[in-house]
């Protein structure tokens, strides 16, 4: 399980302003490792920061981080990197995210050979693998990363991810501005390899829809904290907390819609 | 990458220009008619002819002998002095920037003390403490411009550092050191070839420049530098003595320029 | 209001096609969804109907008629792009310069002249800014676009684009890049402009979008429009595989099934 045991987080606010911002404040969150955990947010919530610091990028001000049991926030650096290839990262930018001069043989292979220690054979073929995996046509190998659309970037970051083969994966807010056909086909697959890679995956995103679609389990988090934890959501009406209310709010006004226009009821 | 250097209009010229110095320089024995130092004072300021195709100078050498030579003069000194000043400026403010910290505040601090001296000044002072010359002029124009070439490479380096994949190579593993030499050093190269090769044009200016201050090589030796501090006495009565080594030292530093920029395009389109 | 009629865009060497035959009506105070993913050929229509497309970059041929008036060769007069068409488009932080103040870049879309008439024009702005939900105008008028949030951002472009008072109103995925709880505001403004009357074309990728905003509904793909109807139509009976994707994309979660 990797776990945040109340972990607080500030940064100043504005260069005019000497005041500082929490943007995460007293957060306990568990990412149970074969599960799917969605943290639902709007922009300012804190997410991507207690991403951070879940991937240890970035130290907590206060509180600790648990990776199956050991206290990484304890640890320096070259210990911490002793880790590294357990927690992977997926952002929301594919294009920045990558090294763009260099191919997208490149960018597996790196975690493949420094992480798992394969040599080139077994580099190859895992490769292949990981691109089946993701629906990337084998063509594209010896592209460079500027050379690739923004769907193919970002499937390039989920293989990269995957190919360090975690026991965590976290994806921050990395299916908006995915077109949403691609998005069914990503996150449907994600649900698969999920249950047949058994890792445990944390889903950030301001998307109810994907939200009620991937979760096991749900953290609703408002201005660096957590509102409310629902396990195994099944219905909108789970969602009790008067913030969390908003948002269903949102989410039905196009749900509504749709539902009504296309069934009738 | 080849290919694409000869779809470029401007990679081509640029580097037709640079190839015809370099080959100056190599077979300038070959090319040159005459010998460059061979002073005829009976035909000085001779005609343009099958002997003297450019004619001759106020001492009767060849010009166009003197202005191949020239080349390799101007080169010598600046091939390898641009090679040092690249080596040490990308060395220094990649590992500066790099490690931060104290690292690279003392780096700044001295940089900033260097930068307060006119590039000339410090040039000047040094020249003359060297026996040899060329070594002079070399050394000196290290030492005076590392640190503004040091600074854009710092700058470059930073702003690679903060980009995301940075994160994402250490999350797949990569040490420090491999984030530098496979990442860094490799995403910057563009931008460094255009710094090189326009800083190039400019070591060759003021290494001719320097003969104007009276701080250059041997008066008489063949240089495109001190031809035009000899030639600034005949601007009147010969202004063509004044127009070829111009004219050279221009031609060598557009080529340059223009190749280093178009190498810069082909490498990385997106930014400029 | 509107009628598109064959409408195919080209680039210039005519060697790519963008859009090919492309047709579809706007009548007075019906909205149409333009629906369809990245690449479907969409944004570029809209932008040819506003006449943003150079013509020594694209070939364009077809008819645009604008209250039975062809539009699509002719000198276009000052105030028609605004003032007949309005748009909003998807990255409100692009909209607007980095480095102005807001409250000077809104009054650089208008230019009011002298002391009676800015004072006019911040009235004005209020009123447009009220209706938005934006009640602190003196924040924003004192503010860079960096300072306000993707969803502010965007109101400020609707309550802009309104007080030009289009007659058509053209929405350029404005939702897609904001988060939820903004895009319910927008969504709800645009609603209330509809109610209003106003003509609109939404442009977007997601059908729960399209089935709250439109009366009809082309969808696209890869330049042509594979499907055109009242959303009811194209909704309960999708004529294509396509138009199936899309719509069960554009809910992924069925309560109930797990």
């Amino acid at each position: 399980m990797l776990t945040a045991k109340k972990v607080s987080k500030a940064y100043p606010n504005n260069i005019n302003e000497k005041t500082e911002m929490n943007a995460v404040s007293d957060v306990t969150v568990e990412i149970q490792d074969n599960a799917v955990t969605v943290i639902i947010g709007e922009s300012g919530s804190g997410k991507s920061t207690l991403t951070r610091m879940l991937s240890y990028i970035e130290y907590p001000d206060s509180g600790s981080v648990f990776l199956d049991g050991t206290e990484i926030t304890a640890l320096r650096t070259p210990e911490l990197r002793k880790l590294r290839g357990r927690v992977q990262l997926v952002m929301q930018d594919a294009a920045s995210s990558l090294d763009p001069h260099h191919t997208a043989e490149k960018i597996l292979a790196e975690p493949l050979k420094l992480l798992l220690h394969l040599d080139a054979v077994q580099r190859k073929s895992r490769i292949s693998e990981l691109f089946q995996m993701v629906q990337l046509p084998e063509c594209l190998l010896k592209h460079r990363v500027s050379e690739l659309s923004g769907g193919q970037q970002k499937r390039l970051c989920i293989a990269r991810a995957l190919a360090a083969e975690p026991r965590y994966i976290l994806f921050d807010e990395s299916f908006s501005g995915l077109d949403v056909t691609l998005k069914k086909q990503v996150l449907t697959m994600l649900k698969e390899l999920q249950k047949t890679l058994d890792i445990g995956m944390l889903i950030i995103t301001h998307d109810l829809d994907t939200a009620m679609y991937m979760a096991d389990r749900i953290y609703v988090m408002r201005l660096g904290r957590i509102i409310e934890t629902i396990n195994h959501p099944r219905s909108f009406s789970d969602f009790k907390e008067s913030y969390s209310q908003e948002l269903v709010k949102a989410a039905l006004y196009k749900r509504s819609a749709l539902q009504y226009t296309a069934n009738g009821f | 990458m080849f290919r694409k250097i000869f779809r470029k209009p401007q990679a081509v010229i640029g580097l037709s220009m640079m190839l015809l110095v370099l080959v100056c320089v190599i077979f300038a024995p070959m090319f040159a008619p005459n010998d460059p130092n061979k002073i005829d004072i009976l035909h000085k300021f001779a005609e343009p002819s099958d002997k003297y195709p450019l004619g001759t100078d106020d001492m009767g050498r060849c010009v166009l002998s003197r202005l191949i030579f020239g080349a390799r003069v101007s080169m010598s000194i600046a091939l390898p002095t641009i090679g040092i000043l690249a080596v040490i400026s990308t060395l220094l403010a990649t590992i500066c920037a790099y490690a931060g910290g104290l690292v690279d505040r003392i780096f700044v601090i001295v940089s900033n003390i260097f930068m307060a001296l006119p590039p000339f000044l410090v040039a000047m002072t040094l020249v003359g403490a060297f026996e040899s010359k060329a070594f002079g002029i070399s050394i000196s124009i290290i030492a005076a411009m590392w640190v503004w070439n040091a600074q854009v490479v710092r700058t470059y380096v930073l702003r690679e550092k903060s980009k995301p994949y940075i994160i994402t190579c250490r999350m797949s593993g990569c040490t420090e050191l491999r984030i530098v030499l496979k990442h860094i050093i490799p995403n910057i190269v563009p931008h460094l070839l255009v710094l090189y090769s326009t800083g190039f044009s400019s070591v060759i200016i003021m290494i001719s420049s320097y003969a104007f201050l009276g701080l250059g090589l041997e008066t008489g030796t063949a240089e495109w530098g001190a031809m035009l501090v000899n030639a600034d006495k005949l601007i009147y009565s010969h202004p063509e003595m004044l127009i070829y080594p111009g004219l050279c030292i221009l031609f060598a530093a557009a080529g340059f320029n223009l190749f280093g920029e178009a190498l810069r395009d082909i490498c990385d389109p997106r930014e400029g | 209001m509107l009628e598109v009629n064959d409408l195919c865009i080209y680039t210039k060497d005519r060697r790519e096609t963008i859009v090919e035959s492309v047709s579809f009506n706007v009548g007075d105070g019906e909205t149409l969804g333009l629906i369809g993913e990245s690449g479907s050929g969409k944004s570029m229509t809209s932008k040819c109907i506003m006449r943003l497309l150079d013509p020594r970059c694209f070939t364009i041929t077809g008819s645009v008629r604008w209250k039975n008036e062809e539009i699509l060769s002719v000198k276009l007069p000052k105030d028609f792009r605004g003032n007949r068409i309005g748009m909003i488009t998807q990255n409100p932080m692009t909209a607007f310069a980095p480095m102005i103040k807001l409250g000077k870049q809104l009054e650089m879309g208008f230019e009011p002249k002298g002391k009676a008439s800015k004072k006019e024009f911040y009235e004005r702005l209020n009123e447009a800014l009220k209706r938005v939900n934006l009640y602190d105008m003196k924040k924003i008028i004192n503010s860079y676009p960096d300072e306000l949030s993707g969803g502010m951002l965007q109101r400020v472009m609707i309550a802009l684009t309104m007080m030009k008072g289009p007659e058509l109103l053209i929405a350029d995925e404005c939702t897609t890049a904001v988060d939820a709880a903004s895009e319910y505001m927008i969504l709800g403004e645009l609603e209330k402009m509809k109610q209003n009357g106003m003509s609109m074309i939404v442009i977007t990728h997601d059908f729960g979008v399209a089935a709250r905003l439109c009366d009809n509904a082309a969808v696209m793909k890869s330049g042509r429009i594979i499907e055109y109807g009242r959303i009811f139509d194209v909704l309960r009976s999708p004529g294509n595989e396509y138009t199936e994707q899309l719509v069960s994309s554009s809910m992924l979660f069925r309560e109930g099934v797990c």
